[in-house]
């Protein structure tokens, strides 16, 4: 109970109804947008899953493996995963600025521009164009170049709003998102551009492009929502708001010097590897700070995480970026990598982070959101059976792929012929494309939930927000709602 | 080798620029004030129009929505 | 509302102002010095149709599931010498990759050096590798019913070969194969060439850098010490069998028709005069004709990866296996047949 809570803000945001429903629109069609993008993206990932084991199955141009497979990384991280936090991003800078957006045609540009980028690429890839088989950064360079745009007219439209803010104080979710926007301008910028990127020299940069792509972007949009989602569907502030403006602050430092972990044993100089392992050391500071936050926001709400889906959705999210990224800072010693590099272990992380962490807070920021902005919820049962179809699903997927993987590494540790290390990993593609089934079943179910969360009949899974009489007690007066 | 003798002065900058900042910012009174920030997302008020919504979804007083 | 924006410059003016001088420091200064990194000794840029190929490979995500760098690890020396910087110089976009669920390609050309053995791997993986996942690249061929002039057919076993019809490679296929074969680590003094796509060895081949003389005499150093005790160990045998000659010769000693010539019945192999046998898997073959049919694609030299006691393992498993029933050979024989020379 804060005796010291000073100057609340007034009440009263500066929207009206029409901005209201504006904004709700745009979160609706971005979600929507997101959703179908997800159902492609990881149809063809389930596809490439089942290849593993019949790897002449559907093997014609258009659909061979080493196209698919680009199709898939940058379908979920571009198509899914970029437009449902940035439509979710909207909502929480719109809201917590008590304010109306900046410009909803902006908004609605952008989402054209992610789309024409992504459908663009999708195309691309199909037809055989992969430059480099780059990890996510295979689209075509003037299709990116789209996607720049995009982020470019979303930083406006953000920013914009942030400057019309009625609250005094810019709440911290909107330092992570505009900053995760404007840095993502910057590494687009810095990945497109051809002059410095040379043999080795393209290394350097593939290694800073694959790792800040998802630490600069993916991670401060989903982190962004968090510590506005928790907060919103507890009624209860964030824990500690100075640890979050730490965990801001050293994500930023330490994070970007990661790339050279990608390329541990390369002719990359030994100083860039080095580097990059110290920090990765460091990021456990930003992690456990930021995972400690959420965490203990949620304390003594065990109940509510059963509950709430919304809720659950975010603490799987926190859990998963605490595990996955602390799972990273391990892998990046050299005798781990030694052991890891190039195996499906590798696999199993990037799923555990892109989505346990990402995925999973997508979907609890919108499941949280959404039906405050549309006033329409998804079903119980609907919400219960993605959560549960998604969570085994990713577990299956994650654990079989690190057993595999260090199988595999093991095998080539002992000098097995490499064939064998294929044979012994049989088993675990398998069990990988069980828990890949159950995914993608969960998403089938996602959409349906979004369906009656924007367009189609509220269901009746009680509202997002939990035990709304505590607000009036931890703000220590009655506040007008 | 050669590594350390730019890292290591390169490290006591950034330390030296970090605790620069540190007093800067407790000069400037960025620390007075830690609570009202945090209770921002409980006090946006509900979207106006409660007309919208579809039936069926269930509520009590819900602030915030 | 101008009070709005002074915290906007500090927060996000700051963020994005410290994160370009970061980027500058690890990413955009070190990629502009290491672009201008010079082709190591023997490095060479791509023919056009090798640069053809490349793309055919990228387009195609190759590297998806094969990398091309080669670690100072000993789980590497398999792929050859570890990666040097200047081996890069010519590789833009660069092919590092980040995952092998298939073998390393760096050294390709060397270790696989029959382009017929490419083709045929190309066309249904699994006709030369039968537990290979590899999908199969059929768009990269055509079926005809008559050979064009200048065109040579690819010899695929019966089992995957289409029903009617010879298969030749389109443009494409002998880009990817021309590149493929470019594939291959010039030797860097100081380094040991491994190149070669085995596996399992019973003894390290000349592999430390530090000692460095004419590959033969590692080797022969250990079979010297063997010669005394020798055991032929017909697990060690099989094993190495299956790393470094399967491939080509198959698992059932029968080769492919045409294209690899079979171990079961063979002159060579079933002689109890062993010293073609033994020379043909220290020095390779080109062009050889056995039992009437010429092969023309070429068979890689093992003298430089495997040791006397290997090949004499080698040996001995192809010799009493398939039916062949020749006298086995001991280590000091292969020494005596390396040290004959080419």
């Amino acid at each position: 109970m804060p005796a010291s809570v000073q100057h609340l803000p007034a009440t009263a945001s500066t929207s009206s109804p029409e901005d209201d429903r504006a904004l709700a629109r745009i979160f609706s069609a971005y979600t929507v947008s997101a959703t179908l993008w997800l159902l492609f993206a990881t149809a063809v990932g389930l596809l490439l899953a089942f290849k593993f084991g019949a790897p002449d199955f559907w093997a014609a141009k258009y659909l061979t493996f080493g196209r698919l497979r680009p199709i898939h990384t940058n379908g979920t991280f571009y198509g899914f995963a970029s437009i449902a936090l940035v439509g979710a991003a909207y909502y929480v800078t719109v809201r917590s600025c008590g304010t109306k957006l900046y410009s909803t045609k902006l908004a609605w540009i952008g989402l054209w521009l992610f789309n024409i980028a992504a459908i663009a690429g999708t195309i691309a890839l199909d037809l055989g164009y992969n430059w480099g088989d780059l990890e996510y950064r295979e689209w075509p360079w003037p299709i990116r170049l789209v996607f720049l745009a995009a982020l470019l007219v979303t930083a406006w439209n953000l920013i914009g709003t942030v400057a019309r803010r009625s609250t005094g104080d810019i709440y911290l979710s909107n330092w992570y998102i505009v900053a995760g926007v404007l840095w993502t301008v910057v590494i687009a910028t810095v990945g497109v551009l051809p002059w410095y990127q040379y043999g080795l020299g393209q290394v350097a940069i593939s290694g800073y492009y694959m790792h800040n792509a998802v630490g600069m972007w993916f991670t401060p949009l989903a982190l962004g929502l968090f510590y506005y989602a928790i907060p919103k569907v507890l009624n209860r502030p964030i824990y500690s708001y100075a640890l979050g403006v730490l965990a801001f602050w050293t994500n930023l430092l330490f994070y970007p010097l990661l790339g050279g972990h990608h390329f541990l044993f390369s002719p990359l100089p030994w100083w860039l590897q080095t580097t990059a392992i110290v920090f990765s050391v460091a990021m456990l500071v930003p992690v456990w700070a930021g995972s400690a936050n959420f965490l203990l926001t949620m304390r003594g709400r065990y109940h509510g995480r059963i509950e709430s889906y919304p809720l659950a959705f975010m603490f799987v999210g926190v859990i998963c970026y605490l595990f996955g990224s602390t799972q990273g800072t391990v892998e990046a010693f050299r005798s781990l990598q030694a052991i890891w590099h190039f195996t499906s272990f590798t696999v199993g992380h990037s799923h555990l982070t892109m989505y346990g962490f990402v995925a999973f807070a997508a979907w609890g920021a919108v499941y949280a959101l959404l039906p405050l902005a549309t006033g329409k919820g998804p079903g119980r049962l609907g919400v219960a059976v993605h959560f549960w179809l998604a969570l085994v699903g990713v577990s299956i997927y994650v654990i079989s792929l690190s057993i595999g993987g260090t199988i595999q590494g093991l095998d080539w540790v002992h000098g097995v012929p490499f064939i064998q290390s294929l044979v012994d990993m049989e088993p675990y593609y398998l069990w990988r494309g069980v828990g890949g089934i159950l995914m993608f079943l969960s998403h089938i179910v996602f959409a349906w939930n979004v369906w009656r969360m924007t367009a189609g009949q509220s269901g009746d899974a009680a509202s997002p927000v939990m035990d709304p009489s505590a607000t009036k007690e931890i703000l220590g007066r009655e506040v007008v709602a | 080798m050669n590594a350390l003798l730019i890292l290591i002065p390169v490290s006591l900058l950034l330390v030296a620029a970090a605790v620069g900042v540190f007093f800067w910012a407790v000069r400037h009174d960025q620390f007075e004030d830690l609570d009202t920030p945090k209770v921002l997302p409980l006090l946006d008020d509900p979207p106006a129009d409660d007309s919208r919504r579809g039936g069926g979804a269930e509520s009590d007083g819900n602030a915030g929505r | 509302m101008k009070a709005a924006f002074k915290p906007m410059f500090a927060i996000f003016g700051g963020a994005l102002g410290i994160y370009i001088v970061i980027v500058l420091l690890i990413a955009v200064g070190p990629a502009i010095d290491l672009s201008k990194t010079p082709p190591g000794p023997g490095v060479q840029p791509l023919t056009s149709l090798q640069e053809e190929g490349r793309a055919v490979f990228a387009g195609n995500g190759c590297g998806y599931c094969h990398t091309q760098q080669v670690r100072p690890l000993s789980e590497d020396k398999v792929f050859g010498r570890p990666s040097a910087p200047g081996d890069f110089a010519y590789q833009t976009p660069e092919l590092l990759g980040s995952e092998r669920t298939g073998p390393d390609l760096t050294n390709v050309g060397n270790a696989k050096p029959s382009d017929v053995w490419q083709y045929i791997h190309l066309y249904d993986p699994r006709a030369v590798v039968p537990q290979s996942i590899m999908p199969n690249f059929k768009f990269l061929f055509q079926v005809v019913a008559t050979v064009p002039p200048g065109e040579t057919p690819v010899p695929i076993p019966a089992q995957f070969a289409p029903a009617h019809g010879k298969v030749i490679p389109t443009q494409k296929a002998k880009a990817l194969v021309a590149y493929l074969l470019s594939l291959k680590q010039p030797p860097i003094p100081g380094y040991t060439m491994n190149g070669g796509m085995g596996g399992a060895t019973s003894a390290a081949p000349a592999s430390a850098p530090a000692a460095a003389p004419a590959p033969a005499s590692a080797p022969a150093s250990a079979s010297a010490a063997a010669s005394g005790g020798y055991q032929y160990d017909q697990a060690k045998g099989k094993a190495l069998f299956t790393a470094n000659c399967s491939a080509c010769h198959q698992a059932t000693g029968e080769g492919i028709p045409g294209a690899f010539p079979p171990l079961k019945g063979n002159a060579a192999v079933d002689n109890a005069d062993p010293t073609l046998h033994l020379h043909t898997i220290l020095h390779g073959a080109h062009g050889v004709t056995i039992g009437g049919v010429k092969y023309s694609s070429p068979m890689p030299p093992f003298a430089g990866q495997l040791t006397d006691i290997d090949i004499a393992n080698i040996a001995n498993y192809e010799r009493s296996s398939w039916g062949n029933h020749a006298k086995h050979v001991t280590p000091a024989e292969v020494g005596a047949v390396r040290a004959k020379g080419n």
